[in-house]
């Protein structure tokens, strides 16, 4: 036990119950893949605060990857309401053209300046070996900001997901709180990338409440059950990448969520035969 | 001809091949399919590279295709036999199998002469360095001769069967009683998608495939009457993406796959903005 073994395991496990928590209105709104938009969105954002700026100030990148990040969800839905454009169609298009638009930015700049490639190819893949203490104070900021956020709100919360329409007759402010999800997500998906990196970030925002969801009936279990799962995961994926030389952890840490979601669906079916043949 | 030129044929017939492939797939509200399978094929390319060893092998393709074709089936069966949301399944089974190919790339590494990140980027620039050789004789680029059938395939067999895949994709109870079987032309365009992904990974990168069959098609979409009328006008207008983001990759000396996204999503904006309907107040 090292101490970076520490760090890297604190920082993970605090995003993982973050993105856990997360993926349980995504999974019940049916918008699964935001986590997937917010992630490739960031790209031309993290470009674009460098181009302008000029410093290499992860935390300037970062809210500038915020703002793009949200722009993008938020375009989801005019976009439509063109008669046209479906729900998968607007989603695919935007997490491509966004990808598309941060790689233009990015092949401009590396024309100019050479150095600053590497600072940013690192949001790709992402890279939790290089986590600082710094960063895991960030991690646990960001958590405590948005369960902060969540806990006032719990029961409007719970009428909105199950009954939109209920909660908006009740006088919910709806908007509030989707806005309130849309900048949890952009902040837990900006903190993800930094360890696992654009394309895997969106399964720590999927996998953890499809886990929990056979097995349990409300709300809060669904939370407690999903946030669970997603630090054990964590700490499992972070405890075999360290196992040896060169592992990534971020792949880790989805391939357990995988296995873990094979097995709860594997005897949830398997219990549902068993108790039909009877 | 030179370099630059033989990015443009290259770019044109990717652009093609993507354009009729991805009209199809989101006339049957499947454009995320093709996400999903541009990020699955990681794995099938491990294998293809650590069986035969080597860039230029020919399990390649057959490897890399048949890792897309059975996210696909993945994805269809998790939907159908456990109700999962499509979207869930979607995001789960390809952040799986791209996390799989990682960690298998990251264990090999020694062995493989992989990344990762040259599957998604992917750099056009390169594409006339790798020449085809016929008898010492360069007969031009290798992404050409890989992305010919590929393109060859989708016309011969999207095009003269217009009626089939407008059956199948618009009403499939009729195409059952009809007797045509909407789930071997399923299979069949998962194979096609999984096939075009890989053809054109390494010439324009895993997502921009992506965006190359998705925002032309989306394009066409939004205005056209009947599945003939999408192919077509996905096609012209990822003919249009190809060669003005070629001028712009060209005038600005940026990424030549990157600037033909950018400028299919320039279009998809205008002809959004065009064709949007006003609200009646």
């Amino acid at each position: 036990m090292n101490s970076s073994l520490i760090g890297v395991a604190i920082g993970l496990v605090f995003i993982a119950t973050l993105a856990g928590i997360l993926s349980v209105p995504l999974l019940l709104r049916r918008q699964a893949l935001s986590g997937d938009l917010v992630a490739h969105a960031l790209l031309p954002g993290l470009v674009g605060a460098f181009m302008i700026t000029g410093i290499k100030e992860t935390s300037i990148l970062l809210m500038g990857a915020v703002f793009t990040a949200w722009i993008a969800l938020r375009l989801l839905a005019p976009l439509q309401k063109h008669p046209r454009i479906k729900s998968d169609g607007a989603m695919a298009v935007l997490i491509s053209g966004a990808y598309a638009l941060g790689v233009f930015m990015l092949s401009l700049l590396q024309k100019t300046e050479n150095a600053t490639q590497a600072g940013l190819d690192r949001y790709l893949l992402g890279s939790a070996a290089a986590l600082q203490w710094q960063e895991v104070w960030w991690a646990v900021g960001i958590f405590l900001l948005i369960v902060g956020g969540i806990l006032p709100n719990v029961s409007a919360l719970q009428l909105w997901l199950f009954d939109p329409d209920q909660a908006k007759m009740r006088g919910i402010n709806t908007h509030r709180l989707e806005r309130g999800l849309e900048i949890g997500i952009c902040l837990a998906v900006m903190m993800a990338v930094q360890f696992v990196g654009i394309v895997l970030a969106a399964a720590l925002l999927i996998a953890p409440a499809l886990i929990a969801r056979p097995w349990v009936n409300s709300l809060l279990g669904l939370w407690i059950g999903a946030a669970a799962i997603s630090a054990f995961a964590a700490l499992t994926g972070t405890w075999i990448s360290f196992q040896s030389a060169g592992m990534p952890t971020g792949p880790w840490i989805v391939l357990s969520l995988a296995i873990f979601c094979t097995i709860s669906y594997a005897c949830w079916y398997a219990k549902r035969i068993f108790f039909q043949a009877k | 001809m030179n370099d630059s030129l033989w990015i443009l044929t290259v770019a044109i017939i990717a652009s093609i091949a993507c354009a009729l492939t991805g009209s199809t797939l989101i006339i049957r509200r499947q454009a995320l399919t093709a996400d999903a399978i541009s990020h699955a094929v990681l794995p099938g390319i491990f294998f293809a590279y650590s069986i035969s060893g080597g860039r230029n092998s020919f399990w390649l393709l057959p490897g890399a295709a048949a890792a897309g074709w059975f996210a696909a089936f993945l994805i269809q069966g998790l939907q159908s036999k456990l109700k999962l949301p499509s979207e869930s399944a979607t995001g789960l089974v390809f952040t799986a199998m791209f996390a799989l190919g990682v960690v298998l790339i990251s264990y090999y590494a020694r062995q493989v002469d992989l990344d990762a990140e040259c599957l998604l980027y992917g750099e056009m620039a390169y594409i006339p360095l790798e020449q085809f050789y016929l008898e010492d004789t360069p007969i031009g680029p290798k992404a050409l001769w890989v992305l010919t059938p590929v393109v060859l395939f989708c016309i011969i067999t999207l095009l003269p069967f217009y009626r089939y895949w407008n059956l199948i994709s618009f009403d499939s109870i009729q195409a059952r009683m009809l007797g045509y079987s909407p789930v071997w032309g399923h299979q069949w365009l998962m194979a096609l998608v999984s096939w075009v992904c890989v053809a054109a990974f390494q010439a324009v990168g895993a997502i921009l495939v992506v965006a190359l069959m998705v925002i032309p098609a989306q394009t066409a979409l939004l205005y056209a009457r009947n599945l003939k009328q999408v192919w077509i006008q996905a096609t012209l207008w990822a003919l249009v993406s190809a060669i003005g983001g070629w001028l712009l990759a060209e005038l600005l000396a940026a990424a030549y796959a990157a600037s033909i996204g950018l400028v299919s999503l320039v279009a998809l904006g205008a002809v959004f903005l065009f064709t949007m309907p006003q609200r009646n107040t």
